[in-house]
C-alpha cells in the first residue's frame, strides 16, 4: 500500500514556491531600458539565433511559432534569423507501459530539417533527451539531457557517440530498452537498418555483452498510433493510422486493429476497425457528427496478456 | 490584476499610428507599460524559468528578452491587457532554447575534452537540501512536464491558462500534471528513503 509522503500532491504548490524561494533576481530594469532605448532598439535574439545558427534540432522553436500564431499573439521569433526552415518530421521511441511491461512506441516530432542523414539521426536522438522528451503524457524516456554527441555512419555500422554521463544510462536495469530507444530512432531517422554502435570516450559499449547492436522486435509496443499527433485538432474527418508489433501478428494471428473515439464521460462517440496491411493500418472516418470537445483516441489490440491499447488527446472543433 | 487594465488603456489611448510624433507616443506608452509589467512580474518570472532552467543566471537572461521582445512588438500587441500571458509564454518558450542552447554546449565541450560539463556556477547559490532536492528532481521530468507542473503548482495556472500557454490541449495538461506529479513524488519519496 502506498504510505502517503510528505511530498503528496497538495504540497507540490509549497515545495515549488519554496525550492525557488531562496532566489533573489538582480535587478535588470537598466538593462531592459537601454536595450529598449530608441532609435536603436536592437535586441538581442542569443538564444534563439546561436540554436538556429548551430543547426540544432529546436523542435521548441518550431512549436513556439506554431503556438504564438494559434493564440493570436505576436510570434515569438518571426524575424528572418529566427525562422527555422520546413521542418522534418522525424520518428523517436519512446517508453511507454503496456499488459506485457514495457514496451517502445513511436511519436513523431518536428525538427529543422537537414540535408545530412547524420545530422537529422543526430536531431532525432535528441529528442530522446528528457530535456525534449514525449509530446504523449503516457510515454516516457531513458535519456539523460546531452545523452547524444554524434552520429556517424560507415560501411559496416552506424556510430552514435555519448556523453560520459550516459553511460550510465546503459548501465543501469534499462540499458536494453534505452539502447533500443536509439538503435530504432536512428536507423528510423536514416532510414537505414545497418548495426548500431553506441560509443563513449572509453571507447564501445556493451549492451547485454553486445557492442553490434540490431533491432529487438520484441520490445515494440503491440500497437502504436502515428497519427493523429498528440493535442491534435480535427474537424469532421479524422484520420487514425499506426503500426502494430510484429509479435503481435504472429502470436495472436492478429489481423486488424480497433479504434474508439471517447468522451471525457468515458462514452464511445466513434469507433472502428482497420484491418491491417502488413503491420500498418489506416482508417479516415466521417466525425462530423461528433460533438466539438476534447476525446481520447484509443487503438486497441489483444495481447497474451490482456488488452493492449495506445491513446491520444484529440480536439474535434 | 489592475495594473494591467491600467497599462492596456495607455496603449489604447494613443494614436493608432505607431509612426512620426504618435510612434513616440507608443513608444513611450510602452516603456511605461514594461515598467510597470516590470514591477508586476520580474521576480515571479525569473523564478519561473529557475524551475524550468536551473540556473539563476540564465534565467534572468531569458526574462530580460522577453520583456525587450515584449517592448519590441508592443505596438503590434492585439490586447495589452494579456502582456503578462504573452511574457509568460515567452518566458517558457526562451527557456526551452536556452535549454537546448546549453546542450549544444555542453556537447560542443564533451567532444572537444571529452569530459562532462560541471554544474552551473550558480547552481550552489540555488538551494540548499529540499530546496536543491526539489529542483534536481524537476529537471528529471520530461520538458513538458516539468513546464505543466512550474504553471500549474508555482504560477497557479489554470487548466485553461496552461493550455494556452503551452499550446497544448486541455486534456495533455491534465495527463502531464498527473503523471508529472506522481513522477516528481517517485523522485522525491526516492530521495527520501535514500536519505533514511
Amino acid at each position: 500500500m502506498d504510505e502517503p509522503t510528505r511530498h503528496d500532491q497538495s504540497d507540490l504548490g509549497h515545495l515549488l514556491r519554496d525550492a525557488v524561494a531562496d532566489v533573489v533576481p538582480r535587478d535588470h530594469l537598466g538593462e531592459i531600458r537601454q536595450r529598449t532605448r530608441r532609435p536603436a532598439a536592437r535586441t538581442r535574439q542569443r538564444w534563439a539565433a546561436a540554436v538556429l545558427g548551430a543547426g540544432v534540432a529546436t523542435a521548441a522553436v518550431v512549436g513556439a511559432v506554431a503556438l504564438a500564431g494559434k493564440l493570436g499573439l505576436p510570434g515569438v521569433d518571426s524575424d528572418p534569423a529566427g525562422t527555422p526552415g520546413r521542418p522534418d518530421a522525424l520518428a523517436a521511441y519512446f517508453v511507454g507501459d503496456t499488459p506485457l511491461g514495457p514496451r517502445l512506441f513511436r511519436e513523431f516530432q518536428a525538427v529543422p530539417t537537414s540535408s545530412s542523414g547524420e545530422e537529422r539521426a543526430l536531431a532525432a536522438l535528441r529528442l530522446l533527451e528528457v530535456d525534449a522528451g514525449p509530446d504523449d503524457p503516457d510515454y516516457r524516456t531513458n535519456w539523460t539531457d546531452g545523452s547524444f554527441a554524434a552520429v556517424r555512419v560507415d560501411d559496416d555500422r552506424i556510430r552514435i557517440e555519448v556523453s560520459d554521463s550516459a553511460t550510465a544510462v546503459l548501465a543501469g536495469p534499462d540499458a536494453r530498452q534505452a539502447a533500443q530507444q536509439a538503435v530504432l530512432t536512428a536507423q528510423a531517422a536514416l532510414g537505414d537498418t545497418r548495426p548500431v554502435r553506441l560509443e563513449a570516450a572509453a571507447g564501445p559499449l556493451a549492451v547485454d555483452g553486445l557492442t553490434e547492436l540490431g533491432r529487438e522486435r520484441r520490445l515494440l509496443a503491440p500497437v502504436s498510433i502515428t497519427d493523429p499527433v498528440e493535442g491534435h485538432s480535427v474537424d469532421d474527418r479524422l484520420t487514425v493510422r499506426g503500426t502494430v508489433g510484429p509479435v503481435q501478428v504472429e502470436q495472436e494471428a492478429l489481423g486488424a486493429v480497433d479504434w474508439e473515439l471517447r468522451a471525457d464521460d468515458g462514452s464511445v462517440a466513434e469507433s472502428g476497425s482497420v484491418p491491417l496491411d502488413g503491420l500498418a493500418w489506416e482508417e479516415t472516418a466521417d466525425i462530423a457528427a461528433v460533438p466539438a470537445g476534447s476525446y481520447l483516441l484509443v487503438a486497441v489490440v489483444p495481447t497474451t496478456a490482456g488488452p493492449a491499447t495506445d491513446t491520444r488527446t484529440v480536439t474535434v472543433r | 490584476m489592475t495594473i494591467h487594465a491600467t497599462v492596456g488603456h495607455a496603449v489604447l489611448g494613443a494614436s493608432p499610428a505607431p509612426w512620426g510624433s504618435a510612434g513616440h507616443v507608443v513608444t513611450e506608452a510602452a516603456d511605461l507599460a514594461i515598467e510597470e509589467l516590470y514591477v508586476a512580474h520580474w521576480d515571479q518570472l525569473v523564478r519561473l524559468s529557475v524551475l524550468l532552467v536551473h540556473d539563476q543566471g540564465q534565467a534572468e537572461e531569458v526574462v530580460q528578452d522577453a520583456f525587450v521582445e515584449l517592448h519590441r512588438r508592443w505596438s503590434r500587441l492585439e490586447d495589452p491587457d494579456r502582456a503578462p500571458a504573452y511574457l509568460r509564454q515567452t518566458v517558457v518558450n526562451r527557456s526551452r532554447s536556452a535549454l537546448r542552447h546549453r546542450g549544444v554546449v555542453r556537447r560542443h565541450l564533451a567532444r572537444q575534452q571529452r569530459v562532462d560539463v560541471a554544474p552551473a556556477a550558480d547552481q550552489p547559490v540555488l538551494a540548499d537540501g529540499q530546496r536543491r532536492t526539489v529542483l534536481a528532481a524537476l529537471q528529471q521530468l520530461p520538458r513538458r512536464q516539468r513546464e505543466v507542473l512550474a504553471l500549474r503548482y508555482y504560477l497557479e495556472l489554470s487548466e485553461a491558462e496552461i493550455a494556452e500557454t503551452l499550446g497544448v490541449s486541455r486534456g495533455a495538461v491534465k495527463s502531464h500534471a498527473s503523471r508529472g506529479a506522481a513522477a516528481l513524488r517517485r523522485l522525491l519519496a526516492d530521495h527520501d528513503s535514500e536519505d533514511v
